[in-house]
């Protein structure tokens, strides 16, 4: 198997699971309404698309939005050992995910599967 | 004067191409608006770089199948033809490497076994991992007590045959890089409804992939179903004749479904084909029409099951000449626009010396007129009409389908007629094109790579 062995997850606050400062968690919410969250959780690839193992795995971008068709918002996550990441500062409402890992040389991988949730 | 162009990086390069266009934005496959190609769901053209691997998911494990597949991509192959479930030749059929059994109940379709699929899915998804589609079928009927005729005849009634693909649907119908193949070396004849019932049946639960139908050989999908029926959507080629002449049947049907050369003569297999000969399939029914072939050779085929007299491992066969071959006939035509590719069938373009049955000359030119593409399977003196091709001045190249070099000829002037013979004895592949457009030399890629994506997003 090439897949690397599942990651423990972070379910909950991400300070609970200890933060490494390095991008794993999204800016607070500044805007000073309720600050609900999101956890993505992944598994992290370990190859290339021309089968050679990934060495130069830099971290992740994480895209998400309110509609299926419009993923508007951006962060990137430089910590390329994470397989967990907390969106925060969301409003109620539909969130839609999705995640592509970057390399060193900025190169994105295509798009994971999307995912969603309700926030309320 | 002439340039020798060395492109060894380009060619070392070409080993990333086959997943250039991450699976992601490509798979499922699907047929263009038009209804001439097949095309990824960003909507560009696909050119079907395959290998045959009938016994992957019922006769080795894991591990081997994981390297077969990586081999492949590592070779710019990016489809794979494999049977679902294994009837004959693997070495346990119909259970796979680990024992495991495909129905719970012998020879009844209506009772898969989770165990066994689970295996399958492996793979296949394996090879999504892997930017490869897999050409599948869920039901191998053979040609002669090899596959699963007599069940179906005998154990399976239309109704079971209708659960059947309703189920193998339903199982797969969010795998992204699945193309099903039925019948399988057989003409559907007595089973015709039986066939109709699996596939309309997949159909119903599953309007995501493509479907063809592999007849007996020499004959066509659309030799044996109308173009109208529901469940398919593209032609396969399958002769051992010279490949042009079937190719430019189905490249000339009326009703028209896309198709690709799906079986030849496989290499080192039972007719002894040599690389030049599956060279030649390969860039022969490009030329006459198709959209990309599937390459095959003997052991890897049925990866050492049945028949059980291979005296080589199949993994010590991965470097078959021919099998490294094929990554330059994806290149080659990737370079230009093959999509757009018309078969000289009137001999406007090749003039003279075009030749017939195994020495045929297979021609063609860009649909712009701006490339014309000549495949010369022995050294011969050919005529080519360089009016036929766009521009006042033409920049000739020789492109060496055994190393995916590619010789520039120079600057041909004129609109006239012109002779060329190629230096060798070997295959070769003339490329001629309008010097105003200012080609990348034949065969040369670009490629990026990338990570492969995250996988089994997960939100809470």
């Amino acid at each position: 198997m090439s897949r690397r062995p599942l990651e423990v997850f972070c379910l909950v606050a991400l300070t609970a699971c200890g933060s490494s400062g390095d991008g794993d968690q999204a800016p607070p919410n500044t805007g000073g309404g309720p600050t609900l969250s999101a956890t993505l959780s992944w598994d992290s690839p370990a190859f290339n698309n021309d089968g050679s193992a990934l060495n130069n795995l830099s971290g992740y971008r994480v895209i998400y939005g309110n509609a299926h068709t419009n993923l508007d918002t951006t962060i990137d996550v430089t910590n390329p050992s994470i397989s967990t990441f907390v969106v925060d500062g969301l409003s109620p409402g539909t969130y839609y995910f999705k995640v592509r890992a970057v390399n060193d040389q900025g190169v994105e991988s295509a798009d994971s599967n999307v995912v969603s949730i309700v926030l309320q | 004067m002439y340039r020798y162009v060395t492109i060894l990086a380009v060619v070392l390069l070409s080993v990333f191409l086959a997943t250039e266009r991450a699976s992601a934005q490509v798979f499922p496959l699907k047929v263009s608006a038009d209804g001439r190609h097949i095309v990824g769901q960003d909507d560009q053209p696909f050119f079907i770089n395959g290998d045959t691997a009938w016994s992957l998911i019922g006769q080795v494990s894991k591990e081997d199948a994981e390297l077969y597949l990586r081999d492949c991509a590592a070779n710019g192959f990016n489809s794979v033809v494999v049977t679902l479930v294994e009837g004959y030749f693997a070495d346990n059929a119909p259970a796979n490497f680990y024992g495991v059994q495909p129905f719970t109940t012998a020879n009844d379709f209506t009772t898969p076994n989770e165990a066994y699929f689970e295996h399958a899915d492996w793979v296949i998804n394996k090879a999504a991992e892997l930017g490869l589609q897999l050409i599948v079928a869920p039901n191998y009927l053979g040609c002669c007590d090899d596959g699963w005729l007599e069940a179906l005849t005998n154990n399976n009634s239309v109704a079971d045959a209708r659960w059947y693909g309703e189920w193998i649907g339903e199982r797969y119908k969010d795998f992204p890089n699945l193309i099903y193949v039925w019948g399988n070396d057989l003409n559907p004849s007595s089973v015709r409804d039986k066939i109709r019932a699996m596939a309309e049946g997949v159909d119903s639960r599953d309007q995501n992939h493509l479907h063809t139908y592999h007849a007996s050989a020499e004959n066509s999908a659309l030799d044996q179903w109308e173009a109208s029926e529901s469940w398919l959507d593209i032609n396969i080629t399958y002769t051992y004749q010279p490949v042009q002449q079937k190719s430019l049947e189905d490249y000339n049907r009326s009703p028209f479904l896309p198709f690709f050369l799906f079986e030849s003569q496989y290499e080192n297999d039972f007719l002894g084909a040599q690389p030049e000969q599956v060279r030649k399939q390969a860039y022969t029914a490009v030329l006459t029409g198709a959209n990309g072939h599937h390459y095959g050779s003997w052991p890897i085929w049925h990866m050492n099951g049945k028949p059980n007299d291979d005296q080589v491992d199949w993994k010590d066969t991965l470097g078959y000449e021919g099998r490294i071959d094929m990554k330059h006939v994806k290149e080659l035509f990737e370079s230009r626009d093959w999509h757009t590719l018309v078969p000289d069938q009137g001999h406007q373009l090749v003039t003279s010396g075009y030749g017939s049955g195994d020495s045929f000359v297979a021609a063609a030119l860009t649909g712009d007129s701006a490339t014309a593409i000549v495949y010369l399977p022995r050294r011969t003196t050919i005529s080519l009409d360089l009016g036929q091709i766009s521009g006042d001045s033409k920049t000739g190249w020789w492109f060496n389908p055994r190393d995916g070099s590619a010789v520039e000829i120079g600057t041909l002037a004129g609109s006239g007629s012109m002779s060329f013979t190629p230096s060798s004895g070997d295959d070769w592949v003339m490329v001629i094109d309008d010097a105003s457009r200012d080609f990348r030399a034949p065969g040369e890629v670009t490629a990026v790579v990338r990570p492969n994506p995250p996988e089994n997003l997960r939100v809470e």
